[in-house]
């Protein structure tokens, strides 16, 4: 191994070492001027975005019909959350930050601000270019809703890769994203993925071309920084044929005592023999101890394997928000076609999470893999929910689920709720569930070697969730098991 | 004397992958065989192809049990002619209980060979005699097949199965794996007490400790799908001493 | 399922009990109307589509032969007692509104609105029984039956419902202390909605056997209310589903005291264009700790037509339990159909074993060994007659 990558790797550790002190370490608000829209959504706000982007005329249709459909929609009641009604028409759908009008032609023209923000996050962006040559991250930073910075593009430009904001996608590519975009999340496949098609500002967009496999990790690190802004991006990811890719997403948000809405769609295409994996920690901020604030979290994620032998996987850390509605899932449809959904989702003090996935067998031959464990802490509710379904022509579908809580403490709750559906008698479905606690003897063992309370409630966790955890690059793992800790303190005492 | 069981050139294959190259084998009524071979040589895909397990295409050669051809043969018309395998991983069937098992199994083997069926007060005196002999007690009779079965009770229950069925060739694939010693001498004893002049024996075995306590006629080894050696019962000891190697390196050299 | 209204004008002058609180209860169910999918508690029933189906035929009705238990009996036909010998019951109409909390199920509710008659049985203290209730006949019929077991009571009752036609059957039984209840649900034909609550009080037992082998519509719909330590349920189900057939076994399993137990599991054999639903909800509410909960669904798929869907839930709110559930849904074991015909079975027999194995465990929570032997020759007979052979390969 290289030095500069060791080196890199232990400031990484000092950095997520140096969060232990507060209980939310991002909670730091930058100063930017920002260019917002008036409160509210109508029709005219969804032009106002459209025009602010500069898009072309079939792209504002796209969005004025998703607006229409949002209108005739209704808030989905069935997930296990409880929260004030949002209304829609007090929030801003749209806010740039001042400097990025003219935007930066390199890292040097970004706003330092901005880039003072990163380095609190312990991701800098220049810190990133510096990476070049150890093991490649490429990041792509969303600063509320607009992307401030695309570093190691030329490297990847020079493979065929595209890896840009949305928007500059939409003026560049805009055959690609015509194709796919909405292929995957249909405009109104609900409610809240109705409301970003409508009122996206901005996203990543990832194209690898037939047979090229991605040399570096892509990365989006996501931040909600204007209070009562919404934040609606918008990331497609499009591997053609015998292509690879890995893409990781960072969230993070700072401190408010208001709700911040977060309802961001995904969709990611695999074509045949291409495999994408996807992977998330994320931190959004989730509230104070008695549930003041926090981000609602209503990301709408979905992976489509479109042709033969296509294969998907998604990771994620889910440590924050304050509720958190989520489902990232994989659509199955090419013969031979494998998804995997692994997760961690950790809930304390008052957060509901309401979690999980489908996997949809289409094609022959296809099979999925589903590890999910859930930690509920304090007053918490975790929900793992999900769906196995195999459709009449799915011959030979598997799946493998494994779904386990646990509980520390006896405040909190656990649900698990899986709907599983075999059409084909060819299907083999395996779904085992388990709930446990932390035993004393196991916290007994840690302390008696030495360990605190909250570490050793964090070593133990950190056990429970080995398997999703080792499935994660090693940049996010570290951070992630780092979070595990972080994130229960306050649980036993 | 016709041969009890005839292999000749026997080609095997799963998929693509060749697995039995060429097999020759024959065993006389009353003798015991062991086929000894390192792992992946070919000897439980041998036991499967000779009782009919799907999944295996039978690439040429021929294999008889008195006389009559297998190839053809479903699994259970195979077991009516006399050929019994024990599992070297015996099924557990939940809900079946080992007593109603035994019970069809002997009256479809009984069918089969154009005999009576037995009625159940005769077939429980028989299994009972049989199962006591193997000191396999009425409460294992009543469990379900296999469910929840030590491996050691496992194998005792395969061997009862061949005690009942009374078959004509025996095959038993590894039926010493994962037996503490006492257990291996309780099964090698019922193996023995049922050698018999018109029965004939195949042993499959990784190791030479089950022939200490079940003396065989003639010993094989097979290496890469073929049989590369065949001697007697003191072939098994040299194995034992000098190990699988220099067959490995003959066979893939041959 | 004819037109509720109306058909509770013709007979309710000759219904027994409160005419207005009836009346209530089928305004409240006409306006919630028959149970769609989108009510979690039927997701995959949708009883309101399922009744516009043709009605099915149903196969050869198996007379089970209980007499080795020799029971009580009492027998109903289109809604009416036809013979009891002297099965030592109390008066009917006992109509109470109790056990049906749940107002917001309809179909709870038209059986409040238009039940007939029912059994009514109250054990006292110490007392023994076992009484075997049987439902016949085609025209729709509505009971409402209530059991009560005083302190260490033992009932094994056994409900076989044989109607061809349209049934809903209602069950509120309450176990107090150190009671024992097994109960047996035999379905054989028909349309037929059943829905019990079950109340246990400190150390009873509840144990519950539903064998469905009908060829139409069933649902059977529980609540099993842990209310007090000790309490334990044991909760099988089988299920042999052929032709059309629409098998709907539900659960709500309320852990409301520490240290109770419960022990579900679901066997369904499908063939034909059947369709199995499993649904469970384990819930261990706050401070129940110490419980232990299993669950499990297993489904063989025995042609290309059928479609299993379960919903296996767990809701828990307290932290030293043990929960635990399963699903398991594929074909016939390959690996155990060859050994099976290496003994010698042909592949329609072995077949047949495998599957009467895999449904006959739902008797393993039973040690009534009486009972158990009927109940085993019950299934195997059904097996014979409704898959016989080729129908399962």
């Amino acid at each position: 191994m290289s030095e500069a990558k060791s080196s890199v790797n232990r400031e990484t550790v000092e950095q997520v070492n140096k969060f232990g002190g507060e209980h939310y370490k991002y909670g730091f608000s930058t100063d930017v001027a920002a260019d917002k829209a008036p409160l509210g959504l109508n029709e005219d706000i969804v032009r106002f975005i459209s025009a602010k982007k500069e898009e072309p005329e079939w792209l504002l249709e796209w969005r004025l019909d998703a607006y229409q459909r949002w209108c005739t929609m209704d808030e989905p009641d069935w997930a296990h959350v409880d929260f004030p009604q949002i209304d829609f028409q007090d929030l801003c759908y749209y806010a740039a930050p001042k400097s990025m009008e003219d935007s930066p032609k390199s890292l040097d023209e970004v706003d330092p601000e901005l880039l003072r923000t990163y380095e609190k996050l312990g991701i800098p962006l220049i810190e990133q270019e510096m990476l070049a040559g150890v093991r490649k991250v490429a990041v792509d930073a969303v600063f509320d809703s607009v992307s401030v910075g695309t570093t190691f593009r030329d490297e990847l430009a020079k493979q065929g890769i595209i890896f840009c904001s949305f928007s500059e996608a939409v003026k560049e590519h805009p055959d690609l994203v015509k194709k796919y975009l909405g292929s995957v999340v249909p405009k109104s496949d609900n409610y809240y993925a109705a409301l970003n098609s409508a009122v996206f500002s901005d996203g990543s967009f990832v194209y690898i071309p037939p047979g090229v496999r991605c040399p570096m990790e892509l990365s989006t690190y996501f931040r909600i920084n204007e209070a009562n802004t919404g934040q609606f991006e918008r990331t497609l990811v499009i591997a053609d044929r015998d292509s690879y890719v890995s893409y990781l997403e960072g969230c993070t948000a700072p401190m408010r005592d208001e709700n911040q809405l977060h309802a961001a769609v995904v969709e990611l295409v695999a074509l045949e023999d291409a495999e994408i994996k996807y992977s998330t920690v994320q931190n959004w901020y989730p509230g104070d101890a008695d549930g003041k604030g926090g981000i609602y979290n209503f990301v709408t994620k979905r992976g489509d394997c479109r042709e033969a032998r296509a294969r998907i996987s998604w990771t994620q850390v889910e440590t924050g928000s304050a509720v958190t509605w989520k489902y990232p899932s994989c659509i199955l449809r090419g013969d031979d076609s494998s998804g995997e959904f692994y997760s961690i989702a950790i809930s304390n003090n008052l957060q509901q999470v309401d979690s999980g996935t489908k996997m949809i067998h289409l094609g022959r031959d296809t099979s999925s893999k589903i590890i999910s464990k859930g930690i509920s802490a304090g007053r918490s509710s975790n929900v793992y929910r999900g769906q196995v379904s195999v459709h009449p022509k799915a011959e030979k579908a598997r799946n493998f689920t494994q779904c386990d809580s646990l509980l520390i403490g006896d405040k909190c709750a656990a649900l698990t709720v899986p709907y599983i559906e075999a059409k084909n008698r060819g299907a083999v479905l395996e779904h085992e569930a388990t709930t446990s606690k932390i035993s004393d003897d196991q916290m007994f063992f840690c302390r008696q070697r030495g360990l605190d309370p909250e570490e050793s409630v964090a070593l133990i966790v950190n056990g429970f969730c080995r398997d999703v955890l080792q499935n994660l690059p090693m940049e996010f793992a570290v951070e992630a098991q780092k979070l595990v800790g972080i994130s229960l303190e306050g649980s036993v005492g | 004397m016709s041969s009890l069981l005839e292999i000749n050139n026997l080609q095997a294959s799963v998929g693509d992958k060749p697995i039995l190259k060429g097999l020759s084998l024959s065993i006389q009524p009353g003798e015991v065989h062991a086929i000894m071979g390192p792992n992946g040589s070919g000897k439980s895909t041998l036991s499967y192809v000779l009782s009919g397990k799907d999944g295996y295409d039978i690439g040429g050669g021929s294999m008889h049990l008195d006389g009559q051809d297998l190839a053809d043969m479903e699994p259970e018309e195979r077991a009516i002619a006399g050929m019994f395998l024990a599992f070297q991983y015996p099924l557990e069937i939940p809900g079946v209980t080992n007593m109603t098992f035994l019970k069809a199994s002997l009256n479809a083997v009984r069918r089969g060979r154009g005999e009576d069926e037995i009625d159940a007060a005769q077939f429980l005196r028989l299994a009972r005699e049989k199962a006591r002999a193997l000191g396999v007690d009425d409460e294992m009779l009543k469990r379900p097949l296999n469910v929840g079965f030590s491996g050691g009770e496992k194998k005792r229950n395969e061997i009862l199965q061949m005690a009942v069925l009374e078959p004509r060739l025996a095959i038993l694939d590894e039926t010493d794996s994962g037996l503490d010693i006492d257990a291996l001498k309780t099964v090698a004893e019922g193996v023995n007490a049922l050698r018999a002049p018109e029965r004939g024996m195949l042993l499959i075995t990784h190791y030479q400790r089950l022939l200490d306590f079940v003396k065989p006629d003639v010993v094989h080894v097979m290496a890469n799908g073929r049989i590369v050696k065949s001697g007697g019962p003191e072939l098994a000891l040299e194995l034992e001493a000098s190990g699988y190697a220099d067959y490995i390196d003959e066979a893939v050299h041959a | 399922m004819l037109d509720a209204a109306s058909y509770f004008e013709q007979v309710k002058q000759a219904l027994p009990g409160d005419v207005e609180a009836r009346a209530q209860a089928l305004h409240k169910a006409e306006a919630l109307g028959l149970p769609t999918r989108r009510l979690e508690h039927w997701h995959y029933t949708d009883l309101a589509r399922l009744l516009k189906k043709p009605t099915q035929e149903n196969a050869a009705l198996v007379a089970t032969d209980f007499s080795a238990l020799n029971p009580s009996e009492v027998r109903f036909e289109g809604g009416v007692m036809q013979a009891s010998d002297d099965a030592g019951l109390a008066d009917w109409p006992a109509l109470s509104l109790t056990g049906a909390e749940d107002a917001s199920d309809a179909m709870v509710l038209y059986n409040q609105a238009l039940a007939q008659a029912g059994v009514v049985l109250e054990l006292p203290e110490g007392g023994q029984k076992t009484l075997l209730v049987t439902t016949q006949g085609s025209a729709p019929q509505h009971l409402s039956h209530h059991t009560s077991l005083a302190r260490g009571a033992e009932l094994i009752l056994i409900d076989d419902n044989m109607a061809s036609g349209y049934s809903n059957v209602a069950w509120d039984i309450e176990l107090a202390e150190d009671s024992k209840l097994t109960f047996v649900h035999l379905q054989q034909a028909g349309r037929q909605v059943a829905t019990s609550t079950v109340r246990l009080a400190e150390n009873a037992t509840l144990t519950r056997l539903n064998l469905l082998s009908g060829q139409d519509i069933a649902r059977h719909a529980g609540t099993i209310a842990l209310q007090a330590a000790g309490a334990r349920a044991e909760l099988h189900s089988a299920i042999l589903g052929t032709d059309a057939a629409h098998n709907d076994v539900t659960y709500v399993i309320d852990h409301q005291a520490a240290d109770t137990q419960s022990n579900t599991t679901s066997y369904h054999a499908l063939a034909g264009q059947a369709r199995g639903v499993f649904q469970g909800k384990v819930i261990v509410q706050r401070d129940a700790q110490r419980v232990d909960a299993q669950m499990q669904a297993r489904a063989m798929m025995l042609s290309d037509g059928p479609e299993m869907d379960a919903k296996p839930e767990l809701e828990i709110y307290a932290d030293d339990v043990q929960c635990a559930h399963g699903t398991a849904i594929g074909e016939i074991d390959a690996d155990a159909l060859f050994f099976l015909r290496t003994r010698g079975l042909d592949e329609a027999t072995a077949r047949q074993f495998l599957i009467t194995g895999f449904i006959e465990q739902v008797l393993d929570a039973c040690d009534h060994e009486p009972l158990v032997a009927s109940l085993r020759a019950h299934i195997e007979t059904k097996i014979a007659t409704v898959l016989g052979q080729g129908s399962a390969s």
